[in-house]
């Protein structure tokens, strides 16, 4: 009887999966995550800060004179008042700076129409902390100015 | 008889272990990355907020009273009917605030941030901010977005 000849069965290898390119692409999104969070994440600007802070800022010598040399108003057809006076608000960045510098506490104040658009009153008290107003003071008016 | 050789041993296969790993941190990264913003916000309703170049709040827990495009207002998840309504909830959210740091000073002194759609009118926010300081909020911020390309 002729001997069989036992089959050699080989073990097949499971594939192994390349995981380089997987971690590469893992890696790249958590960089580009940690990266855009702080243009996702929202934050803010004060408009009332804790009253500690606001008693600090509210201790002044007795003085008849305001020290608020920025006074704003913005109409809901765009025109712009500085102190009471109708101004080019392409102006206000070259402007804010100098009155800024003649008040004491760089305090600023602000009002604009109801129907103003909210983004346009943002960009606004943007503009007045960038140019180094401590304080946006918001102000609601009972009659406006504006034509 | 001959001894036999013994084997070498082979590598311990670390494929088998690393592949759900990597799937498991891939999957959290997505998730992260999609829920960052109510995350960091405490709500989940989706606002178009404003951008600015100046930031001045850092990350902190605070109240997020949201105003929609449509005029929809909410304070955390929960939809405000009308403006007293938000005083009311601003209220007990000041004073649960105190209760849980036991301290009744602390009352009024968590922030509250309004979350204002870009395209609404002023108006509308100054009746929120009316409302929110008559709940007792003493620390209210305008919530805005860091505009790229500012420092």
């Amino acid at each position: 009887m002729p001997k069989r000849r036992k089959k050699k069965v080989e073990k097949r290898e499971a594939p192994r999966p390349n995981l380089g390119p997987f971690s590469d692409m893992t890696t790249s999104l958590l960089i580009m995550f940690m990266l855009t969070i702080p243009f996702i994440v929202e934050s803010g600007i004060f408009i009332s800060r804790s009253l500690a802070t606001k008693r600090r800022n509210v201790v002044t010598p007795k003085k008849k004179k305001s020290d608020i040399k920025v006074n704003i108003h913005i109409c809901a057809d765009g025109t712009v008042f500085l102190n009471e006076e109708p101004f080019d608000p392409n102006r206000l960045p070259d402007i804010i700076p100098k009155l800024l510098a003649r008040s004491v506490k760089k305090q600023a104040l602000l009002s604009a129409d109801n129907d103003v658009i909210y983004e346009d009153v943002i960009q606004m008290i943007d503009l007045l902390k960038e140019k180094g107003a401590s304080d946006v003071l918001i102000m609601k008016r009972k009659r406006s100015k504006c034509p | 008889m001959p001894r036999e050789k013994p084997k070498p041993k082979e590598p311990p296969d670390i494929g088998q272990y690393l592949f759900p790993m990597a799937g498991v941190m891939i999957l959290t990264l997505a998730t992260l990355i999609m829920d960052a913003q109510s995350l960091f916000t405490n709500t989940s309703i989706k606002v178009d907020i404003p951008k600015a170049n100046v930031i001045e709040v850092e990350l902190e827990q605070s109240i997020p009273v949201s105003v929609t495009k449509e005029g929809k207002m909410y304070v955390q998840d929960y939809e405000m009917p009308d403006l007293q309504s938000i005083t009311a909830k601003i209220k007990e959210l000041q004073e649960k605030y105190a209760m849980e740091n036991n301290d009744p000073e602390l009352k009024g002194q968590q922030l509250t941030v309004i979350r204002g759609d870009k395209a609404i009118q002023w108006g509308k926010v100054l009746e929120v901010l009316d409302a929110v300081k008559k709940g007792g909020a003493k620390r209210v911020a305008l919530a805005v977005v860091k505009r790229k390309g500012s420092g």
